[in-house]
């Protein structure tokens, strides 16, 4: 008998989460206990799918129970090479912050039930191949994020976990219409993603085509975010505990992208084609916008915040570009590639950033970079580690961010050679932000307050040091995760 | 005589009820007016089933008599409780009638 | 209701539901003259509940029943059974609520059962009319005992106006009716609904007179539905009237009057759909608008559900405008959950109420997620349900409402329904965040045990003779129990809802006429 990993992988924490929540509150340390387990048993289980994963093309692997049978709706998970790669994100990223650990320590029952409530979900996201699966994922992450930022956030979480929850939430219902129209336009109906990925059911780029590619549009560029619906990411970041804001731009904020990939760009291939352009230019805006206002910013968790956005527009990019090149062509398919592979690198770099930040923040009181000074000289691992970080997250080759910027590039000036061009502007400034703040924080003197600051201990490095191993390792040799993100069939009937 | 007679005449009493009930602001007037609406339809149904023959009209007209009645009962009975109680029964000056 | 009555024969089974409910009454009100206060407080409501559990009893037994009763006025068939679940369910919960609710010297007691059980059984005689007089009958026998069950509370003002303005806007709403159905039979010549569908199929599917009469019966419908523009009174009797018996209109009025426009316009008018479907489409978007904008700004939380309750029949119209069975289904099935999210709600505000001397309002609730974890949980999963989260009930049931609607053309009106989601989530969420993001205000809890409530204080001399040892048997487990049942059933519904869709397949198969 096989076991059914993928199933594994999402019911354990959610089973996980369950049981802490229900523990009795005497057992201090069991919570945390538990949550190391899961989300190990998680990662063993999204590990031995890898294994057992061919690198073909298509849904692999599918495991199908039914749900709700008049609906034809049934927990129905499945993985192709993005879906891999993103649970394999999921997984190593919320092994480290369950390992750092989030509110009072030890970790509290609410605070292990969350975290493995919030794995369960994401991991349900990118692994379904339900439609009703996967918008009830797309629902519980904002519910499980609420409470994280609400219950452990900084002075003003509330306000911000609100704007969060509504923002996010808006955005998801379109998503849900969308889902409903493809339901119903589908023949026979279903709800199945692998049956309307591999045969979009609307062809064309008429007027329902058109709303219907909206709905998805709006939901996912909601939760991306892409400039002019990212108001409520630098709230939701700067309030945030550490780990919130981890698992928020490591993790969530791919929820978005992905969406745009699987949905938009695979299932609804001909409206994207014809607004590809204007998505693209919105890309655009968001690199030229997150770069420029993460320049003026002091603060380090807010320039981490409004670099995201600045790095998500890459992908943004990536994706308008293969839709406009259509993802069979060899444009098309290196922007994707490159797409998928930023959210990869970009969820393991700016994870780390955010840790960087709490790290400081803990110690010093304070994240503005005018006020620190010479930090490299009390603590040089943490020097030395947050500069591995600023130069992966600037894109400096041999880092984790390098290739899969590149082959956006490459693939949008195949495209949109002026879009392309505009695009590396971005990279200029956010080369200028990161190499400043580096100087202003991190080299010559330290203020006399700053001297005796004890530098990264066990905790902090376990978080850490993974990855700063991984972003070496996926700037070093690429088709570690390339060549899963490449085996993906981007378009129906037409792969690499 | 023609239906239409009996019909406009119904019309005209329904329009005076209702006319009632929106300007009007004492419960009792406004039980009244409720009458008014509600015998013009008696009259429309007996006109009506004057026209088409059988019995059904007529019956329902009976119908609407005795429950006209169980109304008017159960609505002097509050204004009763209410008057009792020395609260206003004018609906403008009632606390919670403000939509 | 033409030809002799004598020598008919009766289906009695088919007709023992609403048998039970009329003689369940009878015997409610003569066992309430027995003196003695455990008859009063213990064997009238405990009759009462086993009146409306031999009733399901019945139910069950018919349920696979599909005739023509009583010469064709009534019709028991998927629908009738699968909404009298609804009213009967309705109808025991709101007896438990009322059991310690209601002052026993200001309110009688056997009569509020007899009112309430004779509600129910209009509500049956509603659904199940297939004949313009029982159908009015029905409504009258439904309202009647409403209009006294709100006023019950005689020595407090806020029921009593609740209860006259209830009579007046309901009378009116009857007297469009009927001179609506008097202008229908005028055109049709009959009042059978087979008759008339019969007739409009003719050529009077554009005659002016069964227009108009539709016009004026849709308006009379609208009235007892809350659809806007006719929900005016909704928030003040809703306000007004005693918790529990909120609590009942909420769920069971508001299934009654939607499940008579469901066989009215499905079955009588459905030939003439072109001429009512796009202006009952209409009616519902603007009530899904104005019922979550009147909403926003609400403290008190009947006046919240009220207004929600108002958008919430917009969301149901829709079903009903579309005219297919995947529509009726839909809507039983969103009545059905209906009643479980709002009974959760109401018996978590009717605790408060007993505990505070907030009343209903929206403060009533701070802090309550770490004081009262029992009440807070199920209240979180009423909100969240009714704004339609995912994983609640009230998801499932949006969703099957927008699916029917999108299916049959009426794209825009399943975006309304998402609109009107979208403001929903603003007051919802401030319920939600009441209860677990503030501290409770200090004095708020526990002064049920020390005084009577502060709806009576003041409101008249009479309201102090009521002595304080009375307010010790206000407790308020039996409603924590309900909170905690009816809100797990939501997230039960809402993870596996496949037994309640096939219950509400069940009044689909009802309507054969539809596709």
């Amino acid at each position: 008998m096989t076991v059914p990993w993928l199933s594994v992988a999402v019911a354990v924490p959610l089973l996980g989460a369950a049981l802490a929540a229900l523990l009795p509150a005497r057992l201090t340390a069991a919570p945390r206990l538990i949550a190391l387990g899961c989300a190990a048993v998680s990662a063993l289980a999204v590990a031995a799918t890898w294994v057992r994963f061919d690198g073909g093309q298509g849904m692999q692997l599918v495991e199908e129970v039914e749900w709700i049978p008049a609906l034809d709706v049934a927990w129905r998970l499945g993985v192709d090479g993005m879906s891999l790669a993103m649970a394999a994100l999921t997984v190593v990223l919320f092994a480290v912050t369950i390992a750092y650990g989030v509110g009072p320590r030890p970790m509290t029952r609410a605070a292990a039930a969350l975290l493995l409530l919030l794995e369960a979900a994401c991991l349900a996201f990118f692994l379904a191949q339900d439609f009703i699966l996967f918008y009830v994922a797309f629902d519980l992450t904002l519910v499980a994020m609420y409470f994280l930022i609400a219950l452990w956030g900084e002075a003003n979480r509330r306000y911000a976990a609100l704007k969060f929850f509504l923002y996010t939430l808006i955005g998801s219902l379109p998503v849900l219409l969308g889902i409903i129209a493809l339901y119903l336009t589908s023949e026979p109906n279903t709800f199945d993603m692998t049956v309307l990925a591999a045969d979009p059911a609307v062809r064309g780029a008429g007027t329902g085509a058109t709303l219907i590619w909206l709905a998805f549009f709006v939901g996912f560029a909601i939760k991306t975010p892409i400039v002019p619906f990212h108001t409520w990411l630098p709230a939701a970041h700067v309030e945030a505990p550490t780990a919130g804001s981890v698992l928020l731009a490591g993790v969530l904020l791919k929820l978005g992208t992905y969406g745009l990939v699987r949905v938009n760009l695979q299932m609804l291939p001909d409206a994207f084609a014809r607004y590809a352009l204007p998505v693209a230019l919105l890309g655009l805006v968001s690199v030229v916008f997150g770069a420029l206002v993460a320049l003026a910013q002091r603060d380090l968790k807010r320039l981490v915040a409004y670099t995201s956005i600045n790095h998500m527009g890459y992908v943004v990019i990536g994706v308008a570009a293969a839709a406009a090149a259509g993802g069979a062509s060899r444009a098309g398919e290196l922007a994707v590639d490159g797409a998928v592979f930023q959210m990869v690198a970009h969820g393991v770099v700016t994870a780390a950033l955010f840790f960087l930040a709490g790290f400081i923040a803990s110690r010093a009181g304070t994240r503005d970079l005018d006020e620190l000074s010479g930090l490299m000289r009390p603590m040089p691992v943490y020097g030395t580690l947050a500069a591995l970080a600023f130069f992966a997250s600037l894109g400096l080759p041999g880092l984790a961010q390098f290739p899969g910027e590149l082959q956006i590039f490459l693939g949008a000036f195949a495209v949109w050679p002026a879009v392309a061009a505009l695009a590396v502007l971005g990279l200029v400034v956010s080369a200028a932000l990161f190499l400043r703040a580096l100087q202003r924080a991190f080299l010559g003197e330290p203020a006399e307050r700053w001297a005796r600051l004890p530098d990264l201990h066990a905790r902090e490095l376990v978080a850490l040091v993974p990855l700063m191993v991984l972003t070496v390792a996926l700037g070093v040799y690429p088709p570690l995760v390339l060549d899963l993100i490449d085996s993906t069939a981007w378009l129906a009937g037409a792969g690499p | 005589m023609a239906i239409e007679w009996y019909l406009a005449l119904s019309a005209l009493i329904f329009v005076i009820g209702a006319g009632g009930v929106l300007t009007r602001r004492n419960p009792l007037v406004l039980l009244l007016c409720v009458e008014l609406m509600l015998n013009a339809g008696n009259l429309a149904l007996v006109a009506f089933n004057r026209m088409h023959g059988g019995g059904d009209g007529q019956i329902f007209a009976l119908m609407v008599m005795v429950v006209a009645a169980c109304e008017v009962v159960i609505g002097l009975g509050i204004i009763v409780a209410l008057y009792r109680r020395h609260l206003p029964i004018d609906v403008d000056e009632m606390r919670e009638l403000q939509g | 209701m033409n030809g002799a009555a004598q020598g008919a024969s009766v289906d009695w089974a088919a007709l023992s539901p609403l048998l039970a409910l009329a003689g369940g009454a009878l015997v409610v009100l003569m066992v309430g003259l027995f003196p003695g206060r455990g008859v009063r407080d213990r064997v009238v409501p405990g009759l009462a509940l086993l009146t409306l559990a031999v009733t399901a009893g019945l139910l069950v037994w018919q349920y696979d029943t599909s005739t023509d009763l009583l010469e064709g006025a009534l019709r028991v068939d998927g629908l009738t059974v699968t909404l009298s679940f609804v009213f009967v369910v309705a109808g025991m919960a709101t007896v438990v609520m009322t059991w310690r609710h209601l002052d026993p010297v200001e309110s009688p007691g056997p009569e509020l059962y007899t009112l309430l059980l004779s509600s129910i059984g209009g509500m049956v005689v509603l659904v199940a009319a297939q004949d313009l007089v029982t159908l009015f009958l029905g409504f009258e026998l439904l309202s009647i005992p409403l209009y006294v069950l709100c006023a019950i509370q005689l020595r407090r003002r806020g029921s009593l106006e609740s209860g006259l303005k209830y009579l007046v806007v309901g009378s009116v709403g009857s007297a469009t009716l009927v001179y609506g159905f008097a202008l229908i039979y005028g055109a049709a010549g009959t009042t059978g609904f087979a008759g008339i569908a019969e007739a409009i199929s003719g050529d009077l599917s554009s005659d002016v007179l069964l227009l108009a009469g539709l016009a004026l019966a849709i308006v009379g419908f609208a009235f007892k539905a809350s659809v806007a523009p006719f929900h005016q009174w909704t928030p003040d009797v809703y306000e007004g009237a005693p918790t529990p018996i909120t609590a009942f209109m909420a769920t069971a009025t508001k299934a009654a009057a939607l499940g008579v426009l469901l066989r009215f316009l499905d079955v009588a008018l459905l030939p003439a759909a072109e001429a009512w479907a796009p202006a009952v489409a209409v009616l519902a978007a603007v009530t899904i608008v104005v019922g979550n904008v009147g909403a926003l700004g609400q403290s008190s939380l009947k006046r919240l559900l009220a207004w929600s309750g108002v958008a919430q029949a917009g969301y149901l119209l829709a079903g009903v405008v579309v005219g297919t069975s995947l529509g009726v289904q839909a809507t039983v099935f969103y009545l059905a959950v209906y009643l479980l999210m709002n009974m959760a709600a109401f018996a978590v505000i009717a605790a408060r109420e007993r505990e505070t001397n907030l009343g209903d309002s929206v403060d009533a609730l701070a802090g309550l997620g770490t004081s009262r974890p029992w009440l807070a949980w199920p209240m979180t999963i009423a909100m969240l349900a009714l704004a339609g989260f995912p994983l609640t009930a009230g998801f499932i049931g949006k969703f099957k409402l927008i699916e029917a609607s999108v299916a049959s053309g009426y794209t825009w009106v399943g975006l309304m329904i998402v609109i009107g989601s979208m403001i929903s989530l603003a007051y919802y969420l401030k319920v939600i965040a009441a209860m677990w993001m503030r501290e409770a205000p200090a004095g708020a809890a526990a002064v049920a045990a020390t005084g009577p409530r502060p709806a009576l204080a003041g409101a008249s001399t009479e309201a102090q003779i009521t002595a304080p040892t009375r307010h010790t048997r206000r407790g308020t487990g039996e409603l924590t129990v309900m909170a905690v049942l009816f809100g797990a059933a939501t997230l039960v519904v809402g993870i596996v809802p496949q037994p309640l869709l096939d219950f509400a397949a069940k009044a689909g198969e009802a309507f054969p006429g539809l596709f």
